[in-house]
């Protein structure tokens, strides 16, 4: 419990930091003349450049606590100083004046952050955070810098989420590190809220906020150090930005707008996908006003905030846009990815596009986790259209459209549409409200449809978070809640044991996070050394990364054949399982990881 | 910072009909109203064949 307090603490002064760092680069610079707006713009600016900074301290070698921690206390302190006149100048909330179901809603959101906090302080278990989101940081924290990880193609990708991460693990520890996809998330509702609450005033900001938090999806998501909270985060402030610029021409607020469009680019390549709709959008609400000027203050912001990473993709492989354009450093890592997208959602047909909404509705599972959606964005965002919509309705559901038929065509991942959820949630809020002020069929459908969803969610949620709770709380050593959350862990444990840091295994499992020893993968998305390699192919891997030893499961039997061709020695014989769903504790059938030691 | 891309006034952000109220409409938005609950029940009768799904264990 202690710990808990502490990260929350701790999580509680990265905002102030962010804030302190954002206040500092926007002090001279573009600003917007919404008090909350500008607020959460320097809070969004102050995190992009802890990520950017990041970047450059891990190219220069300097990922030293020691180097992180003045700039971290420095930034939170000037961060306090901002809030002092902040403190002063906000309205206290009447809540005496709220309607009860505001008051509910009000209180559904605090449960949520709740369930969020209580979730998020478990040890890492997520298999794409073990696999890189977390494991990445990891390697470049204890390297004290960033390097290349030519075995997983995903680490080519943008990283600036990643680098926030590795900022809470140079504060205290991973757990530190997991809080920080949490509060982008948190910013996120906040933008939300605040600008359905400029667009439906006070009812509007709690609806958009419930539709946009309090599902169990977004617990999964901003509890299990995954990025797209932070793109949602970026994607919010740009279109809020942008309809400042749209609506009271400051000009200042289309910089801020592509200014965000580019920390979405740089958070990972689907960010590029929603600063390139953000793009359109903009052209659109332009049209024939658009100048090169005008084009110009979205652009070259956008630019600048994104370009470091394309750069170092450039640098590092020879295209910008590796593994998934123009092919590059392992061919292999891009006809994997290709083999991987296609492998979710219901088919691309045009029929398959039709019956999109249904399926997401109905039959969601297909896209990795769609059945934990809040269905209150499918179900009221097309309402507010139905509803004599305004310009702007029609506007930001043409920059939606543009998004799904590119999300359609590429990979239909339901985390991948998170980009979409503030948009989503802002047009549903306004969905629900017009819909209820039309009639007293349409109200009572609205709080039957409303109350209910969010029961479900809330359920589904606290199931959830619920299986946190134990390890947490201090009533479960971390070792055992590893073994029932973490695929193949018992595996991990014997490398632990029996191998030392002059060692270096080549393995097939993706709890990478968890050795303590150096470790190479023969390709978990993007195959170093592929299946079918001889024995030339699989010495000289051997030999390039320096392996000291082979763990694979005894099931992968292309592995198995290539270590054939090695003077290897089994040496364990570890029994070990999958975890197939961590809330339902439900295992794969047991297997047997063999661990073989190299002669050198 | 100067002329386009100074720090912008403090404007007091006010409320915006970004959907028009119902008196003041005609046939079209009634369209739309039946269109909209129309959706609403589809929508809700869907997402709860996930839900049942999800509870017997097969989502």
């Amino acid at each position: 419990m202690a710990d808990l307090l502490a990260h929350v603490g701790l999580a509680a002064l990265t905002l102030l930091a962010w804030l302190g760092l954002g206040s500092g680069v926007l002090a001279r610079g573009p600003r917007v003349g919404d008090p909350l707006l500008d607020l959460l713009n320097r809070v969004g600016v102050g995190a992009l450049s802890f990520a950017l900074l990041t970047f450059a301290a891990g190219w220069a070698g300097l990922l030293y606590r020691a180097v992180y921690l003045p700039v971290f206390t420095g930034a939170a302190l000037a961060g306090a100083w901002c809030c002092r006149s902040l403190v002063r100048s906000v309205p206290r909330p009447h809540l005496r004046d709220w309607a009860p179901w505001q008051l509910a809603l009000l209180g559904l959101l605090a449960a949520y952050v709740g369930l969020d906090v209580l979730a998020v302080c478990a040890p890492i278990s997520s298999p794409d955070a073990l696999l890189y989101h977390a494991a990445d940081p990891a390697l470049f924290e204890k390297a004290h810098r960033i390097y290349a990880v030519p075995w997983n193609s995903s680490s080519y990708e943008p990283f600036s989420v990643e680098m926030l991460v590795l900022d809470g693990f140079l504060l205290w520890s991973p757990v530190q590190g997991a809080f920080a996809p949490l509060l982008l998330a948190l910013v996120a509702l906040a933008a939300v809220s605040g600008f359905a609450h400029r667009v439906a005033g006070r009812s509007g900001a709690l609806l958009a906020g419930a539709i946009f938090f309090a599902q169990p999806f977004m617990v999964w998501e901003a509890t299990s150090v995954f990025i797209e909270s932070g793109i949602a985060l970026a994607v919010a402030l740009a279109a809020w930005n942008l309809f400042r610029f749209a609506r009271y021409s400051e000009r200042s607020a289309l910089v801020l707008a592509g200014l965000f469009a580019g920390g979405a680019a740089g958070m990972k390549y689907l960010g590029l996908i929603a600063a390139l709709t953000l793009a359109a959008v903009v052209a659109a609400v332009l049209a024939r006003r658009l100048t090169p000027r005008l084009a110009l203050a979205f652009g070259l912001p956008a630019l600048a905030v994104a370009l470091p990473w394309y750069v170092k993709n450039a640098v590092l492989t020879g295209n910008p846009f590796y593994p998934h354009l123009f092919g590059g450093l392992n061919s292999s890592a891009s006809s994997e990815l290709t083999y991987t997208k296609q492998s979710f959602g219901h088919g691309q047909s045009v029929l398959d596009f039709v019956l999109l909404p249904a399926r997401l509705l109905a039959d969601a599972k297909p896209f990795d986790g769609g059945q934990y959606l809040s269905p209150l964005f499918l179900v009221f965002a097309p309402v507010a259209l139905f509803l004599r919509a305004r310009t702007a309705v029609r506007v930001a559901w043409a920059g939606v459209l543009l998004y799904v038929v590119v999300w359609f065509v590429t990979t239909q991942q339901a985390r991948f549409l998170v980009p979409l959820m503030p948009a989503l949630a802002v047009l549903g809020a306004l969905g629900i409200l017009a819909l209820a002020r039309e009639g007293r069929l349409g109200r009572l459908l609205v709080v039957a449809v409303t109350a209910g969803a969010l029961v479900v969610s809330l359920g589904a949620s606290t199931v959830y978070a619920a299986q946190f709770a134990s390890v947490v709380l201090g009533n479960e050593p971390k070792q055992q809640f590893l073994r029932e959350k973490v695929s193949n862990y018992e595996g991990v444990e014997w490398l632990n044991r029996r191998l030392g840091p002059e060692d270096r295994v080549a393995t097939d499992i993706w709890a990478l996070f968890y050795l303590r020893m150096r470790y190479a993968t023969f390709g978990t998305m993007g195959d170093l050394l592929p299946p079918d390699a001889g024995p030339k192919a699989t010495r000289a891997f051997v030999a390039k990364y320096g392996i000291t030893h082979v763990a694979i499961l005894d099931r992968d039997d292309a592995r198995r054949r290539q270590v054939g061709y090695l003077h290897a020695r089994l040496v364990g014989r570890v029994s070990v399982r999958s975890v197939k769903s961590r809330t339902r504790g439900q295992y794969g059938r047991r297997h047997e990881m063999l661990v073989y030691a190299l002669e050198r | 910072m100067s002329g386009d891309l100074a720090p912008a006034k403090r404007t007091e952000p006010e409320p915006i009909e970004a959907v028009a109220p119902e008196s003041r409409v005609g046939a079209r938005p009634r369209l739309g109203y039946l269109l909209a609950l129309v959706w609403v029940v589809v929508g809700s009768v869907l997402y709860a064949v996930e839900v049942a799904r999800l509870v017997i264990g097969r989502g």
